[in-house]
């Protein structure tokens, strides 16, 4: 009687966490929403209207809903225009929400092969890793891992006879949950390095934040920029080779 | 023996400085330079013509030039060594004046060495106008500036120029140069010069400068500071003249101004115009111009004249079908101001279609002074033979499916096509991590972890402590009975009431003295109690509880309400107890 009571005790505590921690993963739900305006972006694109088509999938993103797709779509539009920079940018938002999607790693690798110089800089292997998950899907990964380990150490604690089972168990997913969290911590950290864009045919790159300043070099659309300082209207920023300068914030945009 | 030694000495030393001499003679190189380039009309000027890596055999004497006169001095040598590298110089020194201000030209000569001949490089001498106020001046500071109008951003060379007959502890000259960039400044150079009837020491400081504003502008005037050591009329008293032949007296020189008339850029500025300034000429070399497609095509781009070189950019190379580098930029001036020299680039360019037939033509415009006019400078298109090679590779929608080494050796000819489905869609919000309610999620296991934690010491250290688990156990055994004892006074059970107060009593008891139960009688009160603490009055109340117990058995029967006074003393006996000391 009293093993039955508490199988049932176990049951609804499952139930519970299962349902707090679906409201984390992104509904499908959403999913439906828009289809209209994405469609018709979608058949602007197919009719070679990629000005249109972008200010469509633009319209979408302002609205607050943002979706890998949406932005890829964007991406394309822009690279269709000959507009490097703001395809690289939003091939990179796209990357953001997808960062395992083949078709958004191919057209990233694709328009960076097409931006002229060497300027840009290039995230590390320990960078890219790190970008490998989002960090709603560490999250996501983190909290129930965070409650079973829990779970199990209260089970062990309040009925000692039971540690000699659960033992075993309880090293594994606290292991799991201590690397998740430094990973996640380093995650969180990658994504403070922001990258600046250069989103105009070429930029000029100032040895001040003046636009009376001496050139430091100039950098073309779509060269990724490391982005040290944001100022009001300028944008610190260095190359590969460990050049600074500042850039106008109308020539670049930051991600 | 000690003659022998010195003279071996001698011829041993002798040899090593023809070794070394005789070393250091390989190429020859000839250039000819004046000790300063801006004189004075009557001023005397040295023009050295520097050979090095052997002696000159012969001269060829300067032409006649009108308005100046030329005269050959002699011949000097000057070996130097440094780290064991010696070189020897032989200078050939003229004497250079001119009686009229103008701009003159010494041309090119012919010096035979080692019966070949070298040609010297013409130099230019810029004469202006003596300075009356000049003449018989104890030192004075000169300004020279070769030109009177310049543009804006044009770099030229400027003289300062100290005269002084004999002086110590000179400063650094200050320029007065509003408007105007210095660039470059030289370390100063000392020649000897005469004018009118004073043989003066000339200290030259060269820099070069360019404007920075359109206008007529001042350039100076230059200050410098020093200490004037002048010659002291004799004393007839000092028999020997050792006293007071100097006179010291710190001065502060100042030179005249020169007005130059700086000229804006003109308009139209040519698009591919980068600011640079002088007379300039190129050469371009790429290579290889048979290739496979993605192989590198390097530009070689060398750029030699006169200007401000730092300016001297490429144009960005945004040619259709090719992918580009920034190119690698190295400067070589042949003037310590930096004025003249070349500045090469190395441009790689790689070609990403075989359908390419050529490098476009390339341009660099400048702006030429002289001619008053922007210059361009083009290369036509050369021509490329380009095989398709392995980067060419299959469409976009069959690349995804590949493995990732497939992809690294095949190129994608397109990007891939738009999704047709907009997929999961997520408000714009913060990640999980950084919201409030998640992370408030998260503190409900932290706090059972906490809870369960705290349960669990709290057991363990009641298993580990019979004493306090006995006291708690009768604690919770006493509030229980007593209000069981009340209901049994009320409902005057009396038998049960009384049998239930003497247990209460030696339960308390018996924690308290750390005693069984069972052994505790009305004897222990007096000695045991008492060391515990008991007060007399306590010990006192505690015999009367036992004795109503003892009357009980006798004569039980008693009222409800004398049954409730019991139970008040029995719970205030008890909770004096619990108070004592453990």
């Amino acid at each position: 009687m009293l093993r039955s009571r508490s199988g049932r005790q176990v049951w609804v505590f499952c139930r519970i966490l299962v349902f707090l921690f679906s409201l984390l993963v992104p509904s499908p739900l959403f999913s439906a929403e828009r289809p209209s305006v994405f469609e018709e972006a979608n058949r602007l694109y197919e009719q070679g209207k990629y000005a249109e088509a972008a200010s469509h999938y633009e319209s979408i993103a302002k609205a607050g809903r943002h979706s890998a797709s949406v932005f890829f779509n964007l991406g394309n539009a822009y690279f269709k225009q000959g507009n490097l920079g703001q395809a690289l940018l939003n091939y990179r938002r796209a990357e953001a929400l997808a960062p395992r999607d083949p078709d958004i790693q191919a057209n990233l690798r694709f328009t960076r092969d097409r931006v002229s110089g060497t300027l840009s800089v290039r995230r590390g292997l320990l960078h890219r890793s790190l970008n490998y998950f989002t960090l709603n899907e560490l999250a996501s990964f983190i909290g129930p891992l965070f409650w079973v380990w829990a779970g199990l150490f209260c089970a062990i604690r309040v009925r000692p006879s039971l540690k000699a089972n659960l033992r075993i168990a309880q090293t594994i997913v606290g292991a799991a949950l201590v690397l998740s969290v430094c990973f996640l911590a380093a995650a969180l950290v990658a994504k403070r390095e922001k990258t600046a864009v250069i989103i105009s045919r070429q930029a000029t790159v100032h040895l001040g934040p003046l636009p009376e300043s001496q050139a430091a070099f100039t950098a073309s659309d779509g060269t990724e920029l490391g982005l040290l300082e944001s100022r009001a209207d300028w944008l610190q920023v260095s190359d590969r080779s460990g050049r600074t300068g500042w850039v106008s914030n109308k020539d670049a945009a930051v991600f | 023996m000690h003659y022998w030694f010195i003279h071996l000495a001698r011829c041993t030393s002798l040899l090593c400085v023809f070794l070394f001499v005789s070393s250091s003679l390989g190429a020859v190189s000839v250039k000819s330079q004046l000790d300063r380039t801006s004189v004075m009309a009557g001023e005397t000027v040295t023009l050295n013509v520097v050979v090095e890596g052997a002696r000159p055999e012969r001269a060829e004497t300067f032409p006649a030039i009108a308005g100046i006169s030329v005269q050959y001095q002699g011949i000097s040598q000057n070996i130097t060594s440094v780290n064991g590298q010696t070189s020897v110089k032989h200078i050939l020194s003229y004497a250079v004046s001119a009686a009229q201000p103008g701009q003159y030209t010494l041309p090119a000569i012919t010096i035979t060495v080692e019966g070949a001949p070298y040609q010297t490089q013409p130099v230019t001498l810029t004469v202006t106008k003596a300075d009356p106020s000049t003449l018989n001046r104890y030192a004075f500071l000169r300004l020279n500036v070769s030109r009177e109008e310049v543009y804006v951003g044009e770099i030229f060379p400027v003289e300062l120029q100290l005269y002084v007959v004999d002086a110590e502890n000179p400063q650094q000259p200050q320029l007065k140069s509003d408007g105007f960039v210095i660039h470059k400044r030289l370390e100063p150079t000392q020649s000897q010069a005469q004018v009118g009837n004073v043989m003066y020491t000339v200290v030259t400081f060269k820099m070069s400068v360019s404007a920075a504003k359109a206008g007529k502008l001042p350039l100076g005037p230059a200050e410098m500071g020093l200490t004037l050591k002048i010659r002291a009329r004799p004393d007839p008293n000092d028999v020997f003249g050792v006293f007071g032949r100097f006179q010291r007296r710190p001065v502060t020189l100042t030179s005249t101004p020169v007005e130059l008339n700086v000229l804006p850029l003109p308009a139209p500025v040519p698009p591919d115009f980068s600011g640079a300034i002088g007379t300039f000429d190129w050469t371009v070399n790429s290579s290889p111009i048979t290739l496979v497609v993605g192989d590198p095509i390097t530009l070689k781009i060398a750029i030699r004249g006169r200007g401000n070189l730092d300016n001297l950019k490429l144009p960005a190379l945004n040619w259709q079908g090719f992918k580009s580098y920034e190119p690698n930029t190295t400067s070589a001036p042949t003037d310590p101001l930096g004025i003249e020299g070349s500045k090469s680039f190395e441009q790689v360019i790689v070609p990403q279609e075989a359908t390419i037939k050529e490098i476009p033509p390339l341009s660099v415009s400048y702006f030429d002074p002289a001619q008053k006019a922007y210059k361009m400078m083009t290369h036509p298109a050369t021509a490329l033979k380009i095989t398709p090679g392995l980067n060419t590779g299959p469409s976009s929608s069959t690349l995804t499916r590949r493995s990732e080494t497939d992809e690294e050796l095949a190129a994608p000819n397109d990007i891939v096509h738009i999704k047709s489905t907009p997929g999961s869609v997520l408000a714009l919000a913060p990640p999980l991590v950084q919201q409030p309610w998640f992370l408030f999620l998260q503190l409900i296991p932290l706090a059972g972890v906490i809870g369960v934690t705290i349960w669990r010491k709290r057991q363990d250290q009641l298993a580990n402590n019979p004493r306090l688990r006995r006291k708690i156990e009768v604690q919770h055994f006493v509030q229980s009975s007593l209000a069981e004892l009340r209901a049994l006074a009320a409902s005057q059970q009396v038998d049960t009431f009384y049998v239930l107060l003497f247990r209460l009593l030696q339960e308390q008891l018996g924690e308290r003295l750390n005693l069984p139960a069972s052994a505790i009688t009305e004897a222990v009160l007096e000695d045991r109690l008492a060391r515990r603490g008991g007060t007399p009055d306590l010990v006192q109340r505690l015999h009367r509880l036992f004795q109503i117990c003892n009357q009980a058995r006798y004569a039980p029967m008693r009222t409800d309400s004398e049954l409730l006074l019991v139970s008040s003393d029995l719970e205030k006996a008890l909770r004096d107890l619990q108070q004592l000391p453990d």
